[in-house]
């Protein structure tokens, strides 16, 4: 196991420095933030100052090996907009998008799994149809408008729950999180409701195709001949083996959207993450930008080592090592 | 072994039928499927691949899936037809009263349970029993089914065992609640051939010690030929010859029989042509009228392509054929 | 009391209490609280963190400075009562007596010193532009607490106008000996200069205006309440709360849902369609938005001419491109009449604007005659370049350009582009034609001559944007001197002077000048500002 994670390590380092590399050089070849982040009003030589003070006058290659040496020290650059720490600013930002996803998730899997064992132990009936007609909508109507139309019925119409922003917080070790106030939870609950459907979606259909392939293996047929009743059947034999691959598939969604929530955050106006992102790369805020590409690469890296670790886990077949191939 | 004529059958079988729904119709995979089997009794049952023999075996204990069906028939184990129990009363049966082992081991346990758990819940499904005592049959019936160190064995997952090891396990669990029939869907044909013999010969040890029936089934006439006190040859989902063992063995009246006995490899002399019955068992959806063999029997007359044969008897031993062979000049 | 009296007070008790639940539970404008969304968002509370108009807007509730502009970007008093310029270089503000701090501090002189100081000691600032001003100060002498006189290295003659941006800020917030403009040693302060955080987290928040901060959560809302020590006219609203909501969209179904009272920038289309339960206010900005040749290369990157010249820095032809344009149509069709057809730079109430410029009327037929006279009877190929996600409906008005163009034979490609990309390649003088937008804060029509009309010259801080090279000695002499001008009267003159020969040569063309929307519930009432900026001191409630 140590051994395995000390690997990890180091092959995640190298694609930490990859990406670095691409990231950087992508940002910083495109477009020009003085025009953005200075008066317009400002002089030439207010411009010129300007561009000294953020290093923008280095060749690219200089900015680089600056930049490097610093983030190796943990300081990933300042923000040019908002002058404080890039990764800072990220992290400030990170329980908001936090505490969304990991609802969201959480929502989708309670409805997710049992839905999915349903369309998948009864097949042929009207109601599995209906329920995986219903998830390909899931998937495919867009973020942004299913937001929008929420915003519609239960903002503007039934005028139940507010159109948008982040409520009440409590602080939680000193990170504070809104879903412990009911103004919190007011807030939560339509970005949650966005996110979690796609994710209800990708769970249903993902359960249904594992229980249904489940459900003709040997070993079920073997249980039933041993008299087991159908209630333990499903729990232990056939959710216990599509549990595997549903984990893992939700642990990279997982991470996936802690990155990129980014059209639910910008429709209800929610502070996390994602918003920080389009943002910053509006304005050409590139330390941001390339920090927050850096963090997620690594969020990446970490989900996976986590994943791998379940996996190894759960199923008893597969070895760590073997996860190395 | 004789069986006892006095008592009643523990198990008979009458007019089973069980059919496959496919897009254009429904077709029968057995048929009028009927026979009795006496309690202690080891019945083979035997059949080329698409006669219906596992479709049997999952039929009796109705453990048949989609797009399968079991439609008519009686299935009466000891005086109860078990085609009318509720499902809950079937449940309690499988497992306790009949068990089944199934032909492919690497996929019979389930890969991300423990041997034990495996095999401790086909007791705890049936009764309230103290764990510690339920491992611990677990453990005696491993030792008794051969197993080694059945200690580690039972905390061990199913990859961690052979293929043969595996096998035994689902004798052991199919012995675990002393069941009074075993049906055995060719248990052994997945095996290496070394393993074959030992497997075999351990169930023939356990069935005599505990004296419960059994059903084998196979292709191999010659695997089953040692072991069961009574045959019954199945054909295109029908039985079409049953009786003791000796007297189908050594004066069959079906023509397939006779095919299947020459057929065994070890009576052909060196040197000979393996002799084999021409032809190939009729596919679900392309069943032959009249007798089903007609299309490869030497001695297929006009009567066998139009009417399906009746039965005949000589005592225990019955058979459906428009022209039996002669018990006197068969070779 | 009985049990059956228990009884019903229990009940009311729950019926009370259950209604006042439901109450608090929807709408959040109850009697003196105000919830506005804003288009973007205020990146801090110090004041002299950022000069964006955005930060500007929201620090003004807090603090004040000495001069404030009006509605129509005027100057006028605020913490200074008035002022007079002794000489060119010289200025001596009289301060307004009886104001006190949020915290109860008075405001005198010493707080103006301090505040230049840490103008001038801002680790954390972003543009800079608050301090080249105050590091023109060659001098700022207090004879009395409530007498201030600076005197300037340079001239600058809109003083006044700069001054209304640099908020003041207590010097109770610091440890310090005697206070005194001396930069360069730390003006007496002891403690540690301020930053960015201590203002964002309250601490040392502490201004003149109506309103004090509560709480500013990044990213999130900005809590303010009233200031009750204010001494100007109090505000209507007890609490204010800004919300920063940039996607328009959910912008407007906060108003619709109640869940703000106020929102900016609403869509044109959308405001038009709002019901009986809500409001709007338009406003004339003076943002311009503009067209801008390349007149100095002969060989001009996006033109295709005959005779390979370049027809631009043909007068007929820059006038025939501005006959080309219908404006009202513009104005009409695409802004859905929420902008104003545009003959000049700076709207005419602005300091130093024509009052009565030459309208740039829509004459095609004119256009094709001034072509022809210029030598391109058939027109030539050109490609427009313009932003598609900075102003108001850029990318459709910058089409509707490129099409009146074609139909007078000046075949237009439009290049629209995302404004980061727009603006560094406009800056590295990679375009041949471009749509661009101004809006004018300081010095009226000043602003814009000095920065897009005049040659550029670096030292003294001119010509940052002329892009096209635009290069008029006559015009050169007259901006500049008027820029220098301390004189006002003689200063609007010299103005109105460079402005009407900028207009008629036309090396720049003006467009239209953008209209500013906000929309707000019913029982509101708000008159706008040219500034864009949104202030909860102008929101009140209707009569």
């Amino acid at each position: 196991m140590l051994l395995f994670t000390l690997q990890r390590m180091l092959q995640s380092i190298a694609v930490l420095l990859a990406v670095s590399v691409a990231v950087f050089l992508a940002v910083y070849a495109v477009g020009d933030p003085v025009e953005l982040l200075v008066n317009p009003e400002a002089t030439q030589l207010e411009r010129e100052a300007m561009v000294s003070r953020l290093g923008l006058d280095q060749p690219v290659w200089m900015q680089y090996f600056t930049f490097l040496s610093n983030a190796v020290q943990g300081d990933m650059g300042t923000s040019f907009v908002h002058a404080e720490p890039a990764l800072q600013l990220i992290l400030s930002r990170m329980p908001a998008t936090f505490e969304l996803v990991f609802l969201a998730m959480l929502v989708a899997s309670i409805i997710g799994i049992p839905l999915g064992l349903y369309v998948g132990l009864k097949e042929e009936n009207r109601i599995a149809r209906a329920i995986m007609t219903g998830s390909i909508f899931g998937y495919s109507i867009p973020s942004f408008w299913k937001g929008m139309v929420l915003i519609l019925f239960f903002a503007v119409w039934l005028q139940w729950l507010p159109a948008s922003g982040r409520g009440e917080t409590v602080s939680v070790f000193g990170i504070p999180f809104s879903f412990l106030t009911v103004d919190g939870l007011r807030h939560l609950a339509m970005p949650v409701i966005n996110l979690a459907i796609p994710n209800i979606a990708l769970i249903t259909r993902l359960t249904a195709a594992g229980a249904s392939e489940a459900r003709m293996q040997d070993y079920v047929k073997f249980a039933r001949a041993k008299g087991v009743r159908e209630k333990r059947i499903v729990r232990r034999h056939i959710l216990r083996n599509i549990l595997i691959p549903i984990i893992t598939v939700l642990g990279v969604e997982f991470g996936s959207l802690i990155a990129f929530s980014t059209i639910t955050e910008t429709v209800f106006a929610w502070p996390g993450m994602g918003k920080l992102l389009i943002t910053s790369i509006y304005q050409l805020d590139r330390p941001v930008v390339v920090a927050y590409v850096m963090l997620v690469t690594f969020i990446f890296v970490v989900v996976n080592l986590l994943v791998d670790f379940t996996y190894a886990l759960l199923d008893p077949r597969v070895s760590l090592s073997e996860r190395m191939s | 072994m004789m069986s006892d004529q006095s008592s009643s059958p523990l198990l008979a079988v009458e007019n089973l039928r069980t059919v496959f729904h496919f897009a254009d119709g429904a077709y029968p995979a057995i048929d009028s499927l009927s026979f009795e089997l006496r309690a202690g009794e080891v019945l083979g049952l035997v059949g080329e691949s698409g006669s219906g023999k596992s479709v049997a075996g999952f039929s009796l204990i109705g453990l048949v899936d989609a797009p399968g069906e079991i439609v008519s028939g009686e299935v009466r184990f000891k005086g109860r037809d078990l085609r009318k129990l509720s499902d809950e009363e079937l449940r309690r049966v499988r497992g306790k009263s009949v068990s089944m082992i199934f032909q492919d081991p690497l996929t019979t346990l389930n890969p991300v349970l423990t041997i034990g758990e495996q095999m401790m819940e086909a007791i705890s499904e049936h009764e309230t029993v103290d764990p510690a005592a339920a491992r611990q049959r677990c453990i005696d019936t491993l030792t008794k089914v051969g197993i080694t160190s059945p200690q580690t064995r039972v905390d061990q997952f199913p990859h961690e065992l052979s293929g043969g090891m595996r096998q035994r396990v689902a004798i052991a669990t199919a012995l675990l609640n002393q069941p009074e029939l075993i049906i055995a869907d060719e248990p052994t044909t997945a095996l290496d051939v070394t393993i074959q013999g030992q497997i075999l010969a351990e169930m023939q040890t356990l069935q005599k010690e505990t004296g419960t029936a059994l059903i084998w089934i196979t292709h191999d006439l010659g695997v089953v030929s040692e072991l069961a006190d009574r045959i019954a040859v199945m054909y295109a989902g029908g039985i079409v010859e049953i009786g003791q063992v000796d007297d189908v063995l050594d004066s069959p009246r079906h023509p397939y029989t006779l095919g299947l006995l020459n057929s065994v490899p070890g009576d052909t002399p060196r040197g000979e042509a393996l002799r084999q019955i021409e032809g190939a068992a009729p596919s679900l959806t392309a069943r032959p009228l009249g007798c089903p063999f007609h299309p490869r029997c030497f001695r297929a007359s006009d009567l066998c392509r139009t009417e399906e044969p009746p039965l005949a008897e000589a005592g225990d031993h019955s058979w459906r054929c428009h022209h039996p062979l002669d018990p006197e000049k068969t070779p | 009391m009985n049990r059956e009296g228990e009884l019903v007070k229990m009940k009311s008790f729950l019926f009370a209490g259950t209604a006042a639940i439901l109450a608090s539970a929807t709408m959040s404008s109850q009697a003196e609280e105000l919830k506005i969304a804003l288009s973007s968002e205020p990146t801090a509370a110090d004041p002299h963190y950022h000069n964006l108009s955005t930060n500007n807007a929201f620090v003004q509730h807090i603090f004040e400075a000495l001069t404030a502009t009006d509605a129509n970007q005027n100057v006028g008093p605020s913490l200074a009562e008035s002022w007079e310029g002794v000489d060119d270089n010289t200025w001596v503000f009289k301060l307004r007596e009886g104001v006190k701090f949020s915290d109860g501090s008075d405001f005198n002189a010493d707080d103006v010193v301090f505040t230049f100081c840490r103008v001038l000691n801002n680790e954390n600032n972003v543009s800079g532009s608050f301090a080249p001003d105050v590091e023109n100060f060659a001098s700022v002498e207090v004879s009395d607490p409530y007498t201030v006189k600076i005197t300037t290295k340079q001239v600058e003659p809109l003083l006044p106008e700069l001054l209304s941006q640099i908020y003041i800020l207590s010097d109770g917030i610091l440890e310090h000996g005697d206070l005194s403009f001396d930069p360069a040693n730390g003006c007496g302060v002891t403690g540690e200069w301020p930053s960015v955080d201590s203002f964002n987290n309250g601490s040392m928040t502490i201004g003149t205006g109506p309103f004090v901060l509560d709480d500013f959560t990044k990213g999130s809302k900005i809590k303010m309440s009233r200031n009750d020590a204010y001494w100007g006219e109090a505000p209507a609203w007890e609490k204010v709360e800004l919300v920063p909501v940039p996607s328009a969209g959910p912008r407007l179904a906060g108003l619709l849902a109640g869940d703000y009272d106020f929102i900016e920038s609403p869509a044109a289309r959308d405001v038009k369609q709002l019901g009986e339960e809500f409001g709007y206010t338009a406003k004339p900005s003076s943002r311009v938005i503009f067209l801008q040749m390349d007149v100095a290369r002969d060989d001009s990157p996006f033109i295709e001419a005959e005779g390979g010249k370049n027809p631009f820095q043909d007068e007929r032809v820059r006038r025939a491109v501005a006959h080309a344009i219908n404006r009202e149509a513009i104005v009409e069709r695409i802004m859905d009449g929420f902008a104003e057809p545009a003959s000049q730079f700076v709207p005419s109430e602005m300091f130093g604007a024509q009052t009565d410029p030459v309208p740039l009327t829509y004459d095609p037929e004119k256009a094709k005659a001034l072509l022809a006279e210029a030598g391109y009877p058939d027109g030539f190929k050109v490609t427009l370049s313009a932003t598609n996600d900075r102003y108001i409906n850029d990318s459709q008005v910058a089409q509707a350009i490129a099409q009146f163009l074609t139909r007078v034979g000046i075949e237009t490609d439009l290049d629209a582009m995302t404004r980061s990309i727009f603006f560094s390649r406009r800056s590295k003088r990679e375009f041949s034609f471009s749509m661009g937008g101004w809006g004018s804060t300081s010095g009226g029509a000043a602003s814009f001559l000095r920065q897009y009309v005049t040659t550029g010259d670096k030292e003294r801080g001119v010509g940052g944007s002329n892009y096209g090279g635009w290069s008029d000695p006559e015009f050169d002499a007259v901006i500049l001197e008027a820029i220098e001008t301390v004189d006002a009267g003689k200063r609007a003159e010299m103005l109105q002077q460079a402005g009407q020969m900028a207009l008629d040569k036309l090396g720049l063309i003006p467009v239209h000048f953008e209209s500013t929307l906000w929309a707000y519930r019913d029982g509101l009432e708000f008159d706008g500002r040219m500034d864009q900026y949104t202030m909860a001191k102008d929101i009140r409630p209707a009569k």
